[in-house]
C-alpha cells in the first residue's frame, strides 16, 4: 500500500500532524472498513493517522449528566461498559449484532459512524438516545447532532481533517432500550433492516421514546409520527400502521424494498414487546 | 529510507526488530517472522483465519497495520501449545475429528481458545456466537463445536 503512515501519541500531536499533512487523508481506528476498502483497491495514495494511541479518543465516562463515548471505544468495550449497559441498553444490542468477537475487538463507535452506511448496528440506537459527536479539526471543535452527520450513503458533514472525538448522550434513569436487525446470518451479515427503540416509562405510558431505522432510507432515520402515536398512548397495531408510512426503502444486493417495508411493522412489534 | 523497529511481545517472548509499519501484521507474522500458522484466507475479516491474540482478546490480523501492534501482547496459534503439550482445544479438535481440509483450523482454534477463557462453561449458542467470526468450509460446524464443549468439560474438570 503507498501511504504515509503516523502513529501520534496525543490528540494534540494527532492534529499538529493533520494540520501539516498532504491530503487524502484517512484516520485508521480498528481498520475494519478502511483495510476492505484498501484491500478492494479503493484507497489512493495517501496520509494515514493511526489514532489507536490517543487517551483522549478512548474511555467512556459521565460528565455533567451525560454519558461520554471516546470515539476510539471498540463495540467490545461499548457492551461491557457498567455506564452503556445502564444508559443505552439499545446501544448493547446493536453493538451484539456486529461482525463477529474479532470485529467487535477492533471496530470503534466513530468509525461505524463516520462510515456512514444506512444500515450501521451502532447508529440506530445513537439515534434513540439523541447523540451528540464532537468532532476535532486543527481549525477547532464544533459538535453536531447525529441525525445531522450523515447526509446519504457514505457521505457526512465531517471535513477530511476533521476526527470524532466524542459520542456522547444524556444519561436518562430507568431507560430501556431494543434493537433488532434481520441479516443473511446470524453473524458477519450487513442488517437488512433494523429498528433501535429507547424508552423510558412512565406508568403505563412513556416519558420518553424514540425510534429509528437501519437500512430502509438512504441514512438512518427516525419515526416521528409512529413514536407520536405511542407517547400519546396509542396502541402497537396503530403504530405498527403507521411506521409502514415512515420508511422509504430500495431494492439492493441485500433486500427489496417490499420484504424491508413489510418488516419494519414487524421489528418494531418485537422491540416493543422487549421493552415490556 | 526512514526504518521503524517493533517492539511488543510475541507468544510470550519481547520482541524488537525492524519491519515495515504499514505492512499487515498478517504479513508481518508470516513473513518477518515465519509464523505462517495464521492464514489468509479472505483478507477481509469476515472468514477469521487470520486469528491471533492482541492483549487477549481475538482479532482478525489481516485488518490490522503493524504499527498498531507497537506495544502490544501477541500470541498467534504457534503460542498455544505449552512444553510439546497441546492446550485442550487443540486436543478435542483431534479427538473429535473437527479438522478437515485444516485451513480454518488455527482461527477457529483462536477464537475458541479467547471464548473459554473468558466464558469457561459456555452453551451451544454461546460457543456458535463466540465463533461467528469464523467460516469453515468442510465440516459443518458440528464436530468443531463438539470439540469446544468436551474441550470446556475437560479444562473445568481438571480445576475440580
Amino acid at each position: 500500500m503507498n501511504i504515509t503512515l503516523h502513529r501520534p501519541e496525543s490528540l494534540d500531536d494527532l492534529l499538529k500532524g493533520v494540520a501539516q499533512a498532504e491530503p487524502p487523508l484517512y484516520y485508521l481506528a480498528g481498520g475494519t472498513d478502511l483495510l476492505v476498502y484498501a484491500k478492494d483497491d479503493l484507497i489512493p495514495p495517501s496520509t494515514w493517522f493511526d489514532i489507536t494511541a490517543i487517551p483522549e479518543l478512548k474511555g467512556i465516562r459521565l460528565e455533567d449528566g451525560e454519558v461520554v463515548l471516546g470515539g476510539a471505544t471498540t463495540h467490545h468495550e461499548l457492551m461491557r461498559s457498567d455506564l452503556v449497559r445502564r444508559y443505552a441498553p439499545a446501544l448493547v444490542e446493536g453493538c451484539w449484532n456486529i461482525g463477529g468477537p474479532q470485529i467487535r475487538a477492533r471496530g470503534s463507535v466513530a468509525g461505524n459512524i463516520s462510515n456512514a452506511s444506512p444500515a450501521a448496528d451502532t447508529v440506530p440506537p445513537l439515534y434513540t438516545l439523541d447523540a451528540r459527536l464532537e468532532l476535532a479539526s486543527p481549525r477547532g471543535r464544533r459538535t453536531v447532532g447525529i441525525e445531522e452527520f450523515a447526509q446519504a450513503p457514505r457521505k457526512t458533514v465531517r471535513q477530511p481533517d476533521e476526527v470524532i472525538l466524542s459520542v456522547r448522550f444524556p444519561a436518562r434513569e430507568g431507560v430501556r432500550g431494543a434493537f433488532l436487525r434481520l441479516g443473511q446470518r446470524k453473524a458477519q451479515a450487513i442488517s437488512k433492516v433494523s429498528v433501535a427503540v429507547s424508552a423510558v416509562r412512565d406508568g403505563s405510558g412513556f416519558s420518553y421514546l424514540r425510534i429509528a431505522y437501519g437500512a430502509v432510507a438512504p441514512t438512518v432515520i427516525r419515526t416521528p409520527r409512529t413514536e407520536a402515536i405511542l407517547l400519546g398512548g396509542g396502541s402497537v397495531e396503530d403504530a405498527c400502521r403507521e411506521v409502514s408510512q415512515e420508511v422509504f426503502p430500495i431494492t439492493d444486493l441485500r433486500s427489496t424494498a417490499d420484504y424491508r417495508k413489510a418488516m419494519a411493522p414487524v421489528l418494531l412489534r418485537r422491540a416493543l414487546d422487549k421493552l415490556n | 529510507m526512514k526504518t521503524w523497529t517493533l517492539e511488543c511481545t510475541l507468544n510470550g517472548k519481547p520482541l524488537r526488530k525492524v519491519v515495515d509499519p504499514a505492512a499487515r501484521l498478517l504479513d508481518t507474522l508470516r513473513e518477518e517472522f515465519f509464523l505462517t500458522g495464521t492464514k489468509e484466507g479472505c483478507g477481509k475479516g469476515e472468514c477469521g483465519a487470520c486469528t491471533i491474540f492482541v492483549d487477549g482478546l481475538p482479532v482478525d490480523s489481516c485488518l490490522m497495520l503493524t504499527i498498531q501492534a507497537q506495544g502490544r501482547q501477541l500470541v498467534t496459534i504457534e503460542g498455544l501449545a505449552r512444553e510439546n503439550r497441546l492446550d485442550a482445544v487443540q486436543e478435542m479438535f483431534i479427538q473429535e475429528g473437527g479438522v478437515q481440509c485444516g485451513f480454518c483450523i488455527p482461527g477457529m482454534i483462536m477464537a475458541a481458545r479467547a471464548l473459554l477463557d473468558e466464558n469457561p462453561d459456555p452453551t451451544l449458542e454461546e460457543i456458535q456466537y463466540g465463533l461467528g467470526g469464523n467460516l469453515c468450509r468442510c465440516t459443518g460446524y458440528q464436530k468443531i463445536f463438539q470439540a469446544v464443549l468436551r474441550a470446556a468439560q475437560i479444562e473445568r474438570e481438571q480445576l475440580v
